[in-house]
C-alpha cells in the first residue's frame, strides 16, 4: 500500500481555494464585529450624572475626567473600554479590567462612578430555531 | 436504478449522521453530501440534483418535521450547493473531488445562515457564527471530498472505466 499524505489529493486550485475560503472567513469574522461596534458607546457617568460618552469604534486613547474622590484615567482600545487609574483607595474598578459591546459594566463606589456600554446594543440572540 | 440505491445511501447517512451526538447545533458533518457530489460526477446536475432534493426532503421527514425551519434552510442550502459543485466541477476543471466538495460545502453553510437570517431570526448578530460555519464548512468539506474521491476511484477501478 503506497503511503502518500491525504493532502497530495488536493491540486494547486485547490489550495488556493482553501486559502482563500478561510480567509474569507476570517475577514468575515472582522466585519461583522466591525459592524456591531458602530454605534455602540460607553457612557460614563459620576453621581448618576453622565458626564462622557466614550464611542468604542475610534482609535486608541485615554480619557482624563473627574470622580467624586479623584481623578479617573479610562482609556479606550480595540473596542473596548477600561479604567487605567483611579484615585478610589482599593482600586477594584480597575481589576475590573476590560467591558465590551456584549455588556457589562465597571463600578467605582467611592468615586460613584459607573461606565456602561449602551448605544446600539446587540447582546447575542433572541431566538434559537432548531 | 442505482439512483434509487444512492438516495437510500444518501438518506442513511443523514439519519445516521443526525442521530450522532453533537454538543454544537448546526455545525454537521453533511455525510450525505458525499452522495450528492458522487452522482453529480458520475450521473450529471439533473440527477444529482434529483438525489439531493430526495434526500432532504426524505431525511427531514425521518428527523425532524417536514417543513419546519431546518427544512427549508437545509432545503436551499442543498440546492445551492449542489449547483455550485455542479458548476465548478463541470466548468472549472482545475478542482479535484475535494475542492469541488469544499466548494458545495461553503455555498451550503453560507446559503443557510442567509436564509435563516432573512427568514427566521432577522438579528445581525447571527452573521457572527459565520466564520466558525465557515472555518467548519471547508473542514468537512475536504473530509467529504476525500471520501468520494476515494469512493470515485474506488468505483473507476471495480468497472474499470469510468462510469
Amino acid at each position: 500500500m503506497k503511503e502518500e499524505s491525504v493532502f497530495s489529493h488536493l491540486t494547486v486550485a485547490d489550495k488556493i481555494l482553501i486559502a482563500a475560503l478561510l480567509l474569507v472567513s476570517i475577514f468575515s469574522y472582522t466585519m461583522v464585529k466591525a459592524g456591531f461596534t458602530a454605534g455602540a458607546y460607553a457612557s460614563v457617568s459620576v453621581d448618576n450624572k453622565e458626564i462622557i460618552r466614550i464611542r468604542l469604534d475610534a482609535e486608541s486613547r485615554t480619557f482624563n475626567f473627574q470622580s467624586a474622590v479623584g481623578p479617573v484615567v479610562v482609556a479606550r482600545e480595540n473596542s473596548r473600554v477600561r479604567i487605567l487609574s483611579a484615585s478610589c483607595p482599593n482600586k477594584i474598578c480597575i481589576k475590573m479590567g476590560w467591558i465590551d459591546n456584549s455588556g457589562g459594566m465597571i463600578v467605582c463606589a467611592p468615586g460613584k462612578l459607573l461606565i456602561r456600554i449602551t448605544g446600539e446594543e446587540k447582546n447575542g440572540l433572541d431566538a434559537l430555531t432548531r | 436504478m442505482f439512483l434509487a440505491l444512492l438516495t437510500a445511501f444518501a438518506v442513511a447517512l443523514h439519519t445516521i449522521e443526525a442521530g450522532l451526538p453533537n454538543p454544537t447545533p448546526w455545525l454537521r458533518l453533511g455525510l450525505a453530501n458525499i452522495i450528492t457530489l458522487l452522482t453529480l460526477v458520475i450521473y450529471g446536475f439533473r440527477d444529482g440534483l434529483m438525489v439531493s432534493i430526495l434526500r432532504i426532503v426524505i431525511g427531514s421527514i425521518i428527523t425532524t418535521g417536514l417543513f419546519g425551519p431546518t427544512f427549508f434552510m437545509a432545503l436551499s442550502g442543498g440546492i445551492t450547493s449542489t449547483v455550485v459543485m455542479h458548476l465548478g466541477w463541470r466548468y472549472m476543471s482545475c478542482f479535484s473531488l475535494i475542492g469541488t466538495s469544499i466548494m458545495g460545502a461553503y455555498t451550503h453553510s453560507f446559503t443557510q445562515v442567509v436564509v435563516a437570517y432573512f427568514f427566521f431570526i432577522r438579528h445581525g448578530e447571527i452573521f457572527m457564527l459565520l466564520p466558525i460555519f465557515l472555518i467548519t464548512a471547508v473542514i468537512t468539506g475536504f473530509i467529504n471530498g476525500l471520501a468520494t474521491h476515494i469512493l470515485y476511484n474506488h468505483l473507476i477501478r471495480l468497472t474499470h472505466s469510468r462510469p
